[in-house]
């Protein structure tokens, strides 16, 4: 749903042909929304079908013809209705993880420490990724071009929403390990 | 002694970190009569140029792994090695020495000297090692520049806000070019952007001079600044 208006607002700021539209479309999440072509092609297929895009095929010498997508009116409207109406929901919150820890309830305390820090020497490497990536930003950004700058700014934004979300797995997990090595203690003495 | 901690003309060449090694070191306080065991054989090793974090619960002992690697703690077990020396080897002078002129400390809690103005307390450090008052306080004041406060070096700690304030403890404990860093909690009690402009001013200066870091905290953003991570509990130290 939101990747076909993400499509069309991304079109709508730039006609554009599938192959470039990918890229620009993994330049503004910032990779963290992967889209293959196939899914970009079946996207632009429904909305030219609903009359939401239009194409115009262009050939040139020794290369396959392609097509440049543009959105048209109808489009328009379409995404200035779904901007207007933000859906604000939940997001539901599903991890293998949980289910493990709730079918390992009543196994041995380290047991469960065991698992619990092998998830976090993951989500650590992973906030470490992501750091590296939000400085390595910080750094584009400080040479950029003006008008690059505002797609950087929201490329680090949605970076901080992979880092808050990691933060807050990290979080969770440092408060079960304290949780559980108190019971540990306790059963020990 | 000042002829040694005479500050380096900038730009000049850099020098290298410092290898801090912990060799079965055994920390513990005495209770109620009883030897309760904070650090238990713990090994840890930071290559020259490395930039560890050390993370656990509170009371976990990582302001105590902090202070033993500067001295300023003595283990019950175990040897800490600053560049193959011995601390535990040195008298109290010799560690004094050694941390003005090659250990850098940011403190739990933060500790500026609230009647000196925001650049006469970056340059202390220099100014303990013997520095003219007149080039500590310059270099002082270009090191203000760089954290994002600048034109405001004559203010006092009381004048800024916490995370400018930690900013300026960052920039003092770096401003005698020291070869390790030694960073406890360095974003307590700031907000997400003002913990990241720490963690980014920290990060940067720390490449530029290729410094050795331990830093210890519980914020898990700010310990993802690291290459490494350590955790302690239970007195032992565990990759994280
Ligand atoms: N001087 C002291 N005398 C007795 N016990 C001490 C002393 N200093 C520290 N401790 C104890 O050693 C343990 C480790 O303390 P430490 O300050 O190293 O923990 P920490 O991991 O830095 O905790 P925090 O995250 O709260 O700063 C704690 O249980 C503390 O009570
Ligand atoms: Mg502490």
């Amino acid at each position: 749903m939101s990747v076909k208006y993400g499509l069309l607002g991304l079109l709508a700021r730039q006609a554009q042909h599938g192959y470039e539209l990918k890229r620009t479309f993994d330049q503004l999440t910032g990779g963290f929304w992967e889209l293959n072509h196939g899914q970009i092609y079946q996207s632009l297929e429904r909305l030219a079908a609903d009359g939401l895009v239009s194409y115009t095929v262009e050939r040139e010498e020794n290369a396959p013809e392609r097509k440049v997508y543009d959105v048209t009116e109808r489009g328009r409207a379409a995404l200035e209705e779904w901007l207007a109406h933000a859906d604000a929901r939940v997001r539901p919150l599903r991890d293998e993880l949980f289910i493990r820890l709730a079918v390992m309830a009543d196994r041995p305390v380290t047991e469960l420490r065991e698992l619990l820090a092998a998830y976090r020497q993951t989500y650590s490497e992973h906030m470490r990724t992501l750091t590296r990536s939000k400085q390595r930003l910080a750094r584009e950004r400080g040479a950029a071009a003006a008008q690059d700058r505002e797609r950087l700014e929201v490329e680090r934004l949605l970076l901080e929403a992979a880092i808050f979300h990691c933060e807050a797995d990290l979080r969770w997990l440092d408060h079960c390990e304290a949780e559980l090595a108190a019971r540990q203690r306790r059963e020990a003495s | 002694m000042s002829h040694a901690a005479a500050p380096r003309p900038a730009p000049g060449p850099r020098p290298a970190g410092s290898r801090l090694e912990l060799r079965g070191v055994s920390q513990g306080y005495l209770r109620r009569g009883a030897l309760r065991t904070v650090l238990d054989a713990v090994d840890l090793a930071l290559e020259p140029g490395a930039f560890v974090a050390l993370t656990g619960a509170s009371g976990a002992g990582k302001t105590t792994v902090l202070e033993l690697a500067a001295g300023l703690q003595r283990p019950v077990a175990g040897r800490v090695l600053l560049d193959g020396a011995d601390l535990g080897a040195l008298d109290d002078a010799r560690l004094a020495e050694l941390r003005l002129t090659r250990v850098g400390m940011l403190f739990q809690h933060h500790d500026l000297i609230p009647t000196l103005n925001a650049a006469e307390n970056v340059a202390l450090p220099l100014l303990l090692a013997g520095a003219q008052r007149h080039a500590a306080l310059a270099r002082a004041e270009r090191l203000v520049e760089r954290l994002g406060i600048a034109g405001r070096g004559a203010e006092l700690p009381a004048e800024l806000s916490l995370g400018e304030r930690q900013r300026l403890c960052v920039a003092r404990a770096l401003v005698n070019e020291p070869r390790l860093l030694l960073a406890d909690e360095p974003t307590a009690g700031l907000d997400s952007v003002a913990a990241d402009e720490v963690m980014r001013l920290l990060s940067e200066l720390v490449d530029e001079a290729g410094l050795t870091v331990l830093l210890a905290t519980h914020d898990v953003r700010a310990a993802a600044y690291a290459d490494r991570a350590f955790r302690l509990s239970g007195g032992r130290l565990e990759p994280a």
